[in-house]
């Protein structure tokens, strides 16, 4: 597929500061000797697994890679990763990781959030990471509840949710965390889901050679508060009718047959949802993540119905080139080099106007 | 008017006295000209011996409006001089301010000197040759009360000929219509009658120790203190920064030397700008922040991680009254309780306060020394008055300065029983308490199971401990505390002999404190415009020290 070769070769741009390790790395080499402490059947277990299962691949010294991470069930991942880690305080992952890596360019930069830790009270930090695009790649396990405060709604909760804050129902309107990174300017966005470790793998997989910031909404289910909040995605028959895979260059059709597609409406410009007939079948829209312009990408993110999840779509909405944060700031460094000259303390302190006291 | 003091701040320091300055400005933007709240000044404290406050009560008053006049008299004693420039007496003026009668003429001013001068109209006529409008010609009018005053105080005048020509190299009409005003103020001093005496205050030549010297206002030393710290650790220095005032010149200075490495990063708020220098900080860069009491609040519990993660961390916090909705430009040495006391549960934080504007490059120094040894977060308390004040210095030589250098754990620093070679990232310096770092990774360095694993014992521990860390930073730099840099600056910088907070104990602080000199002292206050009165702010000495 020419689209993996050209993200390999990416890849290897995006992170060639960062030194290789020496030997071949497996799968273990990236668990830690903690004990995983999630409840059992967390969706947390899946990612971590797949996150173990694809940092091989990469083949980066461990000592180069760093995961940071704010509070909350998600955030406990650091402790599993056989890798440098930070569990920060919450809200300011984005923040904390933007100051490493803008500072240290040879270093693989991972955040791992929950969609209360990045949404709620970080929201701030979150938004102004994607627009700065610094080096880092957000993991934003979204299970649309409080988990870790045992069960309050989200930032991501559909309207109405009853939980314990909310026993008549929530009235708070949810974010979808796609269209909001792509209103942030964000380079790279993506969503996926827990359980299709293959989907979720190759998401990763581009979003380690996009340079700049990319985020990757997971779709996470919790099993205590929210379980089964994701089912419509994960059950075959309904899947089928209510994921659409994205995939760069190819037609968005989806349902039973790909007998669903996404066309423009010409009257409005905003996407519809139609059934492919040999007469409209060229109308369909054939997904562009790398275009300029943000406006389709956010129209896809739309699709989805907050309430039932259908027509979600999920793969790499949005993946484009711009200039990196921590890549100019340290060009910068150089520049202010080349201009005045290496700093000379002895010459800054003595400044201009001086005078002799002599003794 | 700021120029103004500042230039004539420049001619005395290099005539050689002591000086110590207070610019004092209103919070606005474009503050209404001719109101009391829009009263910019700048005072001056100048002598022939050692000072060390711009002093409370001025000797000389240069009041350009009724405002100026108004906001100021009361700080004056009996027997000063008021200059004022009578141009800007009108009854509208002096309406504006509360003036129900002329004070030139109702006899309010008859225990001081006043020297009413026609300001304005002095000026645009030495400038009638010029061709410029009158509200032109008008605007030197400052560059004349400058001439006078460095009429009456003997000042050299060169150094402002040379400062006016180099300002306004573009527009040289400018530069010598300003020179023409400024020497029309010194020639109407020298000719007119009013004024009987003049002064002259000799160099305070016992002051100041042989050297290299320059004027320097605070926020200026403490960024020059911050490059310098960066030098001698041999580490990249990293500010993460929200703008707030009085703060933001550091912001603005250090984002002027890129060539030394600096990389500055402006923030989208205060917790933000901490979060990314603890992000440096655990990458293995000299971490700053800087801010002001309204981020320190906000940036408390960040401060607490640093402890937590026992990484090295400087929380630059140049203070003012009040939280954001207070007193951007006005000073209080509002934070000290704040940084003391201002985490959740036992996070004591070194506070280093530095004594006068050009102590905070020492203080810089030192707080970036105690950070990197104890690899722990320290305060660094400066203020308002501090900021913006200047006073002469003497430049160090780089050579003098402290060597700060730390090193990076290169291999394992304990031994099993069985034999195998492990790192104790708890393993403590018994001298500095500080932890080890080491080479080839075996187990997690999650500094997050650090934090959980410090908390606990912490929790369980009956014996408070300095906070000290190592600084395992990621990608095979690692840092060992095994040797505490060692000082060979002066004595103070020993461990155990800074104070939490207020004035370090050094030869100067057994003086006594408010620096005016007393009666028959040569020192003269000098107060240019107009003034709030100087509390006296960094003579105030907190008299908490601490012994580590």
């Amino acid at each position: 597929m020419a689209e993996t070769s050209t993200t390999g070769t990416r890849a290897i741009e995006a992170l060639s500061l960062v030194p290789k390790a020496e030997g071949k790395q497996s799968m273990k080499d990236f668990k830690s000797d903690q004990e995983v402490r999630w409840c059992p059947g967390c969706g947390d277990y899946a990612i971590l697994a797949a996150v173990q299962g694809f940092m091989p691949e990469l083949g980066l010294a461990k000592e180069n890679i760093v995961f940071v991470s704010g509070i909350g069930c998600s955030s406990r991942f650091p402790y599993y990763m056989n890798t440098y880690g930070m569990h920060s305080i919450h809200g300011r992952a984005p923040a904390i990781a933007t100051g490493l890596a803008s500072s240290r360019r040879d270093l693989s930069v991972w955040v791992v959030t929950g969609d209360g830790d990045a949404l709620s009270i970080g929201g701030n930090h979150l938004i102004h990471a994607l627009r700065r695009n610094v080096n880092l790649k957000i993991l934003l396990f979204n299970n649309r509840i409080y988990g870790l405060t045992k069960g309050q709604y989200s930032p991501t909760s559909e309207v109405g949710k009853i939980t314990k804050s909310t026993p008549m129902g929530s009235l708070d309107a949810p974010f979808n965390p796609v269209s909001l990174a792509i209103g942030a300017e964000a380079s790279f966005v993506a969503r996926t889901v827990d359980s299709d470790r293959k989907h979720l793998t190759e998401v990763l997989r581009q979003a380690s050679a996009h340079q700049g910031t990319a985020l990757i909404e997971i779709y996470q289910n919790c099993n205590i508060f929210n379980d089964g909040a994701f089912d419509a995605l994960k059950d075959r028959q309904q899947a089928e009718e209510a994921v659409i895979r994205l995939e760069h260059g190819k037609p968005i059709r989806f349902g039973s047959d790909l007998a669903k597609g996404v066309v423009r409406d010409p009257l409005t410009g905003d996407l519809k949802v139609v059934a492919v007939t040999p007469e409209n079948e060229d109308q369909v829209l054939v997904h562009d993540a790398h275009a300029e312009s943000p406006t389709t990408a956010f129209a896809l993110s739309r699709l989805a119905d907050p309430d039932t999840l259908h027509r979600t779509p999920i793969g790499v909405l949005r993946s484009v080139d711009r200039p990196v944060y921590d890549a100019q700031m340290a060009d910068q460094l150089d520049q202010a080099i080349e201009q005045g000259g290496k700093g000379d303390l002895a010459a800054l302190l003595a400044g201009g106007d001086t005078w002799t006291v002599v003794g | 008017m700021q120029l103004t003091g500042d230039r004539f701040t420049s001619e005395t320091a290099s005539f050689g006295n002591d000086l110590s300055t207070l610019p004092n400005f209103p919070a606005e933007i474009r503050a209404p000209a001719g109101t009391l709240p829009g009263v910019s000044s700048f005072q001056l404290h100048f002598a022939d011996h050692d000072i060390l406050t711009p002093g409370d009560a001025p000797n000389v008053l240069v009041a350009m409006n009724p405002a100026a006049l108004k906001a100021n008299i009361g700080d004056l004693p009996r027997g000063a001089e008021v200059i004022v420039n009578t141009d800007e007496f009108t009854k509208r003026a002096m309406q504006k301010v509360g003036y129900e009668t002329s004070p030139l003429e109702d006899g309010s001013l008859d225990g001081y000197h006043v020297h009413p001068v026609p300001l304005t109209a002095l000026t645009v006529e030495a400038l009638k040759e010029f061709d410029l409008t009158r509200k032109e010609a008008e605007r030197s009018k400052n560059m004349f009360a400058l001439g006078l005053l460095s009429w009456m105080y003997h000042r050299p005048t060169e150094g402002t000929e040379k400062f006016l020509r180099a300002k306004f190299a573009k527009k040289p009409d400018i530069a010598e219509a300003n020179i023409a005003a400024f020497q029309a103020g010194w020639n109407f001093g020298e000719t007119t009658e009013d004024f009987a005496v003049s002064y002259e205050v000799a160099p305070a030549a016992t002051a100041f120790p042989p050297g290299v010297y320059r004027n320097i206002s605070g926020n200026l030393a403490l960024s020059y203190g911050l490059v310098a710290a960066s030098r001698q650790a041999d580490l990249p220095l990293y500010l993460g920064s929200y703008p707030i005032t009085p703060a933001s010149d550091i912001l603005h200075e250090l984002s002027r030397h890129k060539n030394f490495g600096v990389r500055t990063f402006q923030a989208e708020d205060e917790i933000a700008g901490i979060g990314a220098a603890l992000g440096a900080a655990f990458g293995g860069s000299l971490a700053v922040t800087t801010t002001s009491g309204p981020g320190v609040a906000l940036k408390s519990e960040t401060i607490g991680l640093a402890v937590s993660l026992e990484l090295p961390l400087l929380i630059v916090d140049i203070q003012r009254g009040g939280p954001s909705t207070g007193l951007p430009t006005k000073t209080e040495q509002a934070d000290l309780l704040q940084a003391m006391y201002g985490r959740n549960g036992e996070a004591p934080v070194p506070v280093v306060a530095p004594r006068t504007p050009a102590d905070c490059f020492d203080a810089a120094l030192e707080a970036a020394r105690i950070a990197l040894t104890y690899r722990t977060p320290v305060f660094l308390l400066s203020d308002g008055y501090l900021a913006n004040g200047s006073e002469p210095w003497r430049i160090p030589d780089p050579e003098e300065l402290p060597d700060l250098r730390v090193q990076f754990a290169q291999g394992p620093n304990h031994t099993l029983d069985d034999g195998t070679e492990v790192f104790w990232p708890y393993k403590r310096d018994p001298q500095t308490l500080a932890r080890p770092g080491r080479s080839r990774a075996r187990r997690v360095w999650s500094t997050g199971s650090a934090a959980s694993r410090r908390r606990t014992a912490r929790a369980t521990s009956p014996t408070p401990r300095p906070t000290t860390t190592s600084w395992c930073a990621p990608g095979r730099r690692r840092w060992t505390a095994s040797t505490s840099p060692t000082s060979r600056w002066t004595t103070r910088t020993r461990p155990g002999r800074w104070c939490w907070a207020g004035v370090r104990r050094t030869d100067r602080s057994r003086r006594r404190c408010g620096g005016c000199g007393g009666p028959g002292s040569r020192s003269r206050r000098l107060i240019c415009a107009t003034s709030t009165p100087s509390r006296g702010i960094w003579d105030r000495c907190w008299s908490v020290t601490t012994r580590w």
